[in-house]
C-alpha cells in the first residue's frame, strides 16, 4: 500500500511539474511531423510520510490526471474539415440580423445575411466601396433622390434551400421596425415607416416599399432625399431572411440567410457556430476558407489572450487588456497587429451652457489636452488626431497644420490659460462627465485635471456605462462637458455628422451631447446628405470637418485602435484581412 | 415540526416579497434608468421610445409592472432587457456551475476549517497554533479576486497544471469537471477556512473551560471522547450556523468574484453581467434565488442546531 501511495505521490509531482512542457512538446506546430520531446529529470528523493501528504498526493494525482489527456484536445489541422475556435468577451446583443447592433456580432452576421447591397471585402478605403449584394446592381435613384429601385438577382436561395423573393426585403424591414430594433431610426425615412411603428401590427404594409416577386423588383420611396440610403441598405439590419421568419428574437435559432457562412448552432452565453455555406456563390463576395468557426464566449479578456497564446483559441475579437499588450506585442508580434478603426473619441463641449458657450473656452480645451497622454491611457490603442472625421472615412482630409497644434506633440497649456483669462472663466465650475468603463474613467479624470490646470474648477462625475449616454443625452442633465465617442454605422460622413447636427437635437436620447448648432454646418449637412454620389462632394464634407474643428465645437483627440491576435496555427501573414467597417474578415482566415 | 415548517414557509414568502419589492423599486428610481430609452438605441425618436414603452408595459402603473414582472418570474416568461434572453433559462443554465462551485468549496472549507480550528485549539499558544493563526489571517485578508487571478495565471496559464478557467459539465466529463474546479474551489474555500478555523478555535477553547468537560473527565472518559463527543460537538454550533448562511449566499450567486475570475459562467457571473448593464429582470431573479437559499438553509441550520444542542427544540 505504501508503495502505491509513494508511486502516486511521485507521479503527481512529476506530472504537475512538467505538464506545461509535456503539453508543449506533445503539441507540435501546425503540420509538424516532429515527435514529442520528453524532458527527463532526476527523481527527487521521497521522504515525506505523513497521512496528510499522502492524502494530498492522491488528490493531486486525481486532479492532474486529466491534464495530460487535455494536451491532445485540439483537432488536427490537416486531413478533414478546417475548424477554428474564436473568442468573444460577451454574448452579442443578438444573433438576429433585425436586432443586432454590436460590432462583435456584425463581424459574423455580415457573412451570413447579405443585404441587397454590401461592401467590397478589402482593406482601407477600397473596403468602403458599395457593391451589389443580393441585388443585381447598385440602385437606380430617381432625380428627386427619393426613390430607390433595385432588382434581386435570379435563382438565389437561402442556406436551407428556400428561394429568395423580393418581398422578403419588406419582411426584413418589418421585423426591424416591429421588434423595436435599435436599427429602427435608420429606416424611419421610408414612407409609411413611422405609421408602421405606431400601429405595432407586424403584417401591416409599409407604404414606401413595393416589391414584385415575379420580376424581383424592389422600389423604396423615402419621405425626403437621403444620400446615405444606399449605405443603410447595406446594413446588417437589411439582411434578407425568408418571408415566413417569425416576428421574434431568433438568437437561439437564427434564421437562414444568404452568405458565405450559415449560423448552424447558437447557445446564448456559451457559443455559436458558423459553417461554410457551400452553395453560396455571389460575384465580388469571397467564399470562406475555414469550414467551421466556433465562436465561444470567454468573458475574462485576460484568459482569452492566454488561450490564444497557448493555442486553445485561434483568434479573439477583443484586444488584450493593457497590461498584457506589451508582452503580446513583444513576444507574439508575428501573429498580432493593431489597426485603426473608423471611429472618433472626443470631449463634447455643451455650447448652450457656461462656460463652454464661449468659443474661447472651447478653444482653450482644444489647446490644453495632451492627445499623446490620452493614447497612453488606452494602452497605446488610440491614434491621436486633430480631425473629427477619422482616417479612412470618405471625406477625411488630414488637418495639417492642426489649428490647436500637432496632435502628436506637447499641448500649449499656456495659450489655453490665456484664453480662459480672456474669457473671464477662471474658477468657473465644471462637471466633467464620464462612464465607469476602465479607459473612459481614466480619461475623464485626466480631462478634469487638465481643466483645473488651465484655470477652471473641474470635478469628474463618473456614472455607470449602461446609463451614461442616455444621461448626458437628456437635456435635463445639463451636462457641460465629458467623454464621448462615435463608431461608424456605415462609412459615410453624414453618419458621423449626426452627433453635431443642430437639426437632430432632441430633449432625450440626444446624441448631439454638445448641442452643436451652427447654422452653416447644419445647412451643409442637410445639403450634402442629399447627394447620392459621395465622391462628388467629398471635399465639401472635408470642409465641414475643418469648420467643426476650427470653431472648436468639440475636442476630438483620437481614433480607437483594435487588434488582430491569432494562434500559431493560423496563417496570419496571408489570411488576416481587416475590413474598415466589419473589422476582421473571417472569409479571409485560413490555417497554415 | 409541522408548525416550524409552516412558520418558515411563511417567513420565506415574506422575505421574498420584501426583497422583490426593494429590488424592483431600486431599478425604478435609478436616474435615467428608463429601459425603453436604452432599448431604443442612439437618436431614437420619442415615437420609437413610446412604442417600446407600450409594447413592454413600461407605461403601466408601477404596481402593475411589479405584478407582471413577478408573474413572469414564476411562469418562466421573464426576459432580459438587454439581450432579450429568457432569464429563468439562463439561471438554470448557470446553476450547475454555481452548485458545483458552492458544494465543493463548502465541503473543503468546512472540513479544513474544523480540522485546523480544532488542531489550533489543542495546540493553543504553541508554534502550530501561531502558524495556523497566521495562515488563517492570510486566508481571510487575501481578496479572492487577487488570489484567484494569481492561481489562474501561474498554476493555470504559466505552469499549465490546471485549466486557467472555464467550466466543464459533470455529465459530460466527471474528471474534467473536477479538474476545472480545483482552483476555484481552493480560491473560494481559503477565505472561509481562515474564518472558520478562527471561530472554531475560540469556541473549542471556550468549551474546554466549561464545567461539563471537567465532569466528563471526572467520569473517566478518554481525552479523545471528551474532545470529540463533548467539546467539539458543542463548538460546532456557531460553525454550522455560519456554514448554512455562507453556503446559501454562495449558492444564490454570491460567489460573483470567484465565478468571474475563473470564468465559470454560473449564476453569480450572470448576475454580475446583469448588474453591469442595469438589466433589472436578471438581477431581480438572481436576488430572489439568493434570498430563497438563505431562508431555506436558515431553516436547515435551525434543525441541525437542535440536533447538536439538546437545549434547542424545533417548534
Amino acid at each position: 500500500m505504501r508503495a502505491v501511495v509513494r508511486a502516486t505521490y511521485y507521479i503527481a509531482l512529476r506530472v504537475s511539474f512538467r505538464r506545461s512542457k509535456l503539453c508543449k512538446a506533445a503539441r507540435p506546430p501546425a503540420n509538424s511531423a516532429q515527435p514529442p520531446i520528453v524532458i527527463s529529470r532526476p527523481e527527487p528523493p521521497l521522504t515525506m510520510r505523513t497521512k496528510t501528504i499522502k492524502a494530498l498526493a492522491v488528490s493531486l494525482a486525481l486532479a492532474v490526471a486529466p491534464a495530460l489527456a487535455a494536451c491532445g484536445e485540439r483537432e488536427p489541422t490537416s486531413g478533414g474539415p478546417a475548424s477554428i475556435t474564436i473568442g468573444l468577451s460577451a454574448q452579442p446583443d443578438a444573433l438576429d440580423p433585425a436586432l443586432s447592433y454590436a460590432p462583435e456580432a456584425w463581424e459574423s452576421l455580415w457573412l451570413v445575411y447579405t443585404p441587397l447591397l454590401t461592401y467590397r471585402h478589402a482593406e482601407g478605403e477600397a473596403g468602403t466601396e458599395l457593391i451589389p449584394g443580393l441585388a443585381e446592381d447598385l440602385p437606380t435613384i430617381s432625380d428627386d433622390g427619393k426613390t430607390y429601385t433595385l432588382r434581386l438577382r435570379e435563382g438565389l436561395e437561402y442556406s436551407d434551400g428556400t428561394p429568395v423573393k423580393a418581398s422578403d426585403f419588406e419582411h426584413a424591414i418589418q421585423r426591424v421596425l416591429n421588434l423595436e430594433s435599435p436599427g429602427t431610426p435608420f429606416f424611419t425615412g421610408i414612407v409609411g415607416a413611422e405609421d408602421y411603428v405606431e400601429r405595432g401590427k407586424p403584417k401591416a404594409d409599409i407604404e414606401g416599399i413595393e416589391t414584385d416577386d415575379d420580376t424581383g423588383e424592389i422600389t423604396i420611396t423615402l419621405t425626403k432625399p437621403d444620400g446615405t440610403f444606399s449605405n443603410v441598405l447595406a446594413m446588417n439590419f437589411a439582411g434578407l431572411v425568408p418571408g415566413d421568419t417569425p416576428f421574434e428574437d431568433l438568437t437561439k435559432t437564427p434564421p437562414p440567410g444568404v452568405g458565405p457562412y450559415e449560423l448552424t448552432d447558437s447557445e446564448p452565453n456559451r457559443e455559436f457556430v458558423l459553417e461554410r455555406n457551400d452553395s453560396f456563390d455571389l460575384p465580388g463576395i469571397p467564399r470562406g476558407q475555414i469550414d467551421r468557426i466556433t465562436a465561444t464566449i470567454v468573458k475574462d479578456p485576460r484568459r482569452a489572450t492566454e488561450d490564444v497564446i497557448s493555442g486553445r483559441l485561434d483568434y479573439i475579437v477583443d484586444p488584450p487588456v493593457p497590461d498584457q499588450l506589451a508582452e503580446v506585442r513583444e513576444r507574439y508580434g508575428d501573429r498580432f497587429k493593431e489597426f485603426t478603426t473608423i471611429s472618433t473619441y472626443y470631449f463634447f463641449l455643451n455650447s448652450r451652457i457656461e462656460p463652454f458657450d464661449d468659443p474661447k473656452v472651447r478653444e482653450a480645451v482644444n489647446y490644453a489636452i495632451d492627445k499623446r497622454a490620452i493614447a497612453r491611457l488606452f494602452g497605446g490603442l488610440m491614434a491621436p488626431t486633430c480631425n473629427f472625421f477619422p482616417p479612412g472615412l470618405p471625406g477625411y482630409q488630414r488637418l495639417d497644420p492642426c489649428p490647436w497644434g500637432d496632435p502628436n506633440a506637447a499641448p500649449d497649456q499656456e495659450r489655453a490659460r490665456e484664453l480662459i483669462r480672456e474669457a473671464g472663466a477662471e474658477g468657473a465650475e465644471v462637471t466633467v462627465w464620464g462612464n465607469n468603463e476602465p479607459e473612459p474613467e481614466r480619461v475623464t479624470e485626466y480631462y478634469a485635471d487638465v481643466l483645473n490646470q488651465i484655470g477652471l474648477d473641474a470635478k469628474p462625475k463618473v456614472i455607470d456605462s449602461s446609463v451614461y449616454f442616455q444621461t448626458v443625452g437628456n437635456e435635463r442633465t445639463e451636462a457641460q462637458t465629458g467623454f464621448a465617442n462615435f463608431f461608424q454605422d456605415f462609412p459615410h460622413p453624414a453618419n458621423f455628422m449626426t452627433v453635431v447636427d443642430g437639426d437632430a437635437i432632441q430633449p432625450t436620447n440626444n446624441s448631439n451631447f454638445g448641442n452643436v448648432d451652427d447654422p452653416e454646418i447644419n445647412a451643409g449637412i442637410d445639403r450634402l446628405s442629399k447627394e447620392p454620389d459621395l465622391r462628388a462632394v467629398k471635399d465639401q464634407w472635408a470642409q465641414l470637418d475643418r469648420q467643426l474643428v476650427e470653431d472648436a465645437w468639440l475636442a476630438p483627440y483620437g481614433n480607437r485602435m483594435l487588434t488582430t491576435f491569432m494562434s500559431e496555427r493560423m496563417d496570419f501573414d496571408r489570411c488576416s484581412l481587416v475590413h474598415p467597417l466589419y473589422q476582421n474578415d473571417y472569409t479571409s482566415f485560413c490555417l497554415k | 415540526m409541522v408548525r416550524f415548517m409552516l412558520r418558515r414557509l411563511l417567513a420565506m414568502v415574506l422575505v421574498l416579497l420584501a426583497v422583490s419589492v426593494v429590488v424592483f423599486l431600486i431599478f425604478n428610481v435609478i436616474p435615467n434608468g428608463d429601459p425603453a430609452a436604452r432599448m431604443a438605441g442612439k437618436q431614437a425618436t420619442a415615437t420609437q421610445v413610446e412604442a417600446i414603452r407600450r409594447e413592454w408595459g413600461f407605461d403601466e402603473p408601477i404596481w402593475v409592472q411589479y405584478a407582471t414582472t413577478m408573474r413572469k418570474v414564476f411562469t418562466g416568461d421573464l426576459i432580459s432587457y438587454t439581450n432579450r434572453l429568457d432569464v429563468d433559462e439562463e439561471i438554470l443554465r448557470g446553476l450547475p456551475a454555481t452548485l458545483s462551485l458552492a458544494i465543493g468549496a463548502a465541503v473543503i472549507w468546512m472540513v479544513l476549517g474544523v480540522a485546523f480550528g480544532a488542531f489550533a485549539a489543542l495546540r493553543a499558544g504553541r508554534l502550530a497554533d501561531r502558524a495556523i493563526s497566521v495562515l488563517a489571517l492570510v486566508g481571510i485578508s487575501v481578496p479572492v479576486f487577487w488570489l484567484g487571478a494569481l492561481m489562474s495565471h501561474y498554476l493555470g496559464f504559466r505552469a499549465g497544471i490546471f485549466p486557467s478557467g472555464g467550466y466543464e459539465p459533470l455529465t459530460r466529463d466527471p474528471l474534467g469537471w473536477a479538474y476545472h474546479l480545483v482552483l476555484p474551489w481552493t480560491a473560494l474555500a481559503l477565505l472561509f477556512v481562515g474564518l472558520y478555523s478562527r471561530v472554531l478555535r475560540a469556541s473549542v477553547l471556550d468549551g474546554l473551560r466549561q464545567p461539563y468537560v471537567e465532569t466528563a473527565r471526572a467520569k473517566g472518559l478518554s481525552e479523545r471522547r471528551v474532545l470529540v463527543g463533548h467539546v467539539l460537538k458543542n463548538s460546532l454550533i456557531p460553525i454550522v450556523s455560519l456554514w448554512g448562511l455562507d453556503f446559501a449566499v454562495v449558492l444564490g450567486g454570491g460567489a460573483i468574484l470567484t465565478e468571474s475570475v475563473f470564468d465559470l459562467d454560473g449564476v453569480g457571473q450572470f448576475a454580475a453581467d446583469a448588474i453591469a448593464q442595469l438589466d433589472a429582470p436578471p438581477v431581480l431573479a438572481v436576488t430572489l434565488l439568493g434570498a430563497f437559499f438563505v431562508v431555506l438553509l436558515g431553516a436547515v441550520v435551525d434543525i441541525v442546531h437542535a440536533a447538536l444542542d439538546a437545549r434547542v427544540r424545533v417548534t
